[in-house]
């Protein structure tokens, strides 16, 4: 009995000291494969975001050259109109006499227009409001947030003392396509400045590529998979060059849009809530579009079916 | 039988008063998964449709079609925070390579 005892005591502390044993391996070898597995830290100012943004535009422009090799890059600011050659040569002739010609007229006089306080739009701006279109929308680095042409526009209404102007059509969408105007022809060329503008790129990104909706459809899917397909009558554009052309003239609505309401109208044929004209996720995805669509030209207002 | 009768009448006025609170307890069940949708980016434009009709169902009476309709915005509600759930995590997977 005695000798049972002892050899389960015996049992016992041999296997206590097997897992004492296991605790005090060297401390060196669990150093060295911490050393491994750790990545050496870059700090956040080293991280070229413009870099990381230009490598998914070359991602981006590779896919839709692939998809549609028949269509030169700069082609594409044309719309759907840059990858079918039946519906270009009819939007052609309707760009002879441009319904958004009126539009850009009226701009003008609202632009020229002076506040009540005597300044105008054009003290908002530099180089007076022309030729500045390219550069929208931008990060401001100073409000941390992406600034639009709309919304600069309204801005500078504030600053001046006036009321903002409704969004998505109408007065302020007149002034964006006289603004638009005087840019045709500028390369778009929107920078990605810090870790902030990066998370607004990121977040338009993320908003592009996530479906939402009773019908499940995210940006990409319409406008990228199976962008050139047929959807009833109309043929779905490709991404690349959306922003370029706006405001836009669509036969559907009988009068000039901006992109904001572009966002809205398609997600309600998802059936998806539209958020608010110029809404942090809207002006996000501005951004992104537009960064994907560096490289190309301004040539709004423009005309769609 | 007096008894009997005003038993049945006592439970019958217990039953509406039940029978009314189910139907306002889906719409408002309904309304909150909607606004939790709605912080997130992700309402779908049906569900406020369905629960403004289940309003106007049960202010007419119509418990039936009023629970019927607060029960589809229910699922609805819920299907809007699971695609934004499954939207977070997946999103990039529509990327191309």
């Amino acid at each position: 009995m005695k000798n049972t005892i002892n050899l389960i005591a015996l049992i016992i502390s041999l296997i206590i000291l097997a897992a004492c044993s296991d605790n005090s391996a060297p401390v060196s070898s669990a150093k060295s494969k911490f050393a491994e597995k750790a990545k050496p830290v870059v700090a956040k100012e080293q991280i070229n975001y413009q870099q990381k943004v230009d490598q998914d535009i070359r991602r981006f422009r590779s896919f839709f050259s692939n998809k549609f090799p028949n269509s030169d890059l700069g082609e594409f600011k044309d719309g759907v109109y840059a990858i079918d050659p039946a519906t270009r040569e009819q939007w052609l002739e309707i760009e002879e006499f441009p319904p958004y010609e009126l539009a850009i007229d009226e701009g003008i006089e609202f632009f020229e227009t002076p506040f009540t306080n005597g300044k105008s739009y054009a003290d908002c701006f530099e180089n007076k409001g022309e030729s500045v279109r390219q550069n929208y929308p931008y990060f401001d680095i100073k409000s941390s947030q992406v600034i639009t042409l709309e919304l600069a526009i309204n801005q500078c209404r504030e600053s001046n003392g006036e009321k903002p102007l409704e969004y998505g059509q109408g007065e302020l969408v007149a002034i964006s396509s006289y603004m638009a105007n005087s840019s045709r022809g500028l390369v778009f060329d929107i920078k990605v400045p810090n870790e902030m503008a990066y998370k607004a790129y990121m977040n338009g990104k993320q908003f592009f590529y996530s479906k939402r909706g009773q019908l499940n459809f995210s940006c990409a899917d319409c406008h990228l998979k199976i962008a050139g397909s047929s959807l009833r009558a109309d043929r779905l554009s490709p991404a690349i060059g959306h922003p370029t052309g706006m405001p836009v003239y669509r036969s559907a609505w009988g009068e000039l849009g901006s992109i904001g309401h572009r966002y809205r109208e398609c997600n309600k044929n998802i059936r998806a809530k539209p958020l608010a004209y110029q809404s942090e996720a809207y002006r996000n995805l501005e951004y992104y579009q537009t960064l994907m669509s560096n490289g190309l030209v301004v040539n709004g207002p423009s005309s769609r079916k | 039988m007096n008894k009997i009768k005003i038993g049945l009448l006592v439970i019958g006025l217990v039953g509406s008063v039940v029978w009314e609170a189910t139907p306002y307890e889906l719409i408002k069940k309904a309304e909150m998964i909607r606004l939790k949708a709605a912080e997130v980016g992700f309402e779908w434009s049906t569900t406020s449709t369905l629960i403004a009709e289940a309003k106007q169902a049960a202010k007419d009476g119509n418990y039936e079609l009023a629970e019927k309709l607060a029960a589809e915005a229910i699922k609805q509600a819920e299907n809007s925070l699971k695609q934004a759930e499954f939207a977070a995590v997946n999103w990039q997977d529509s990327e191309p390579k």
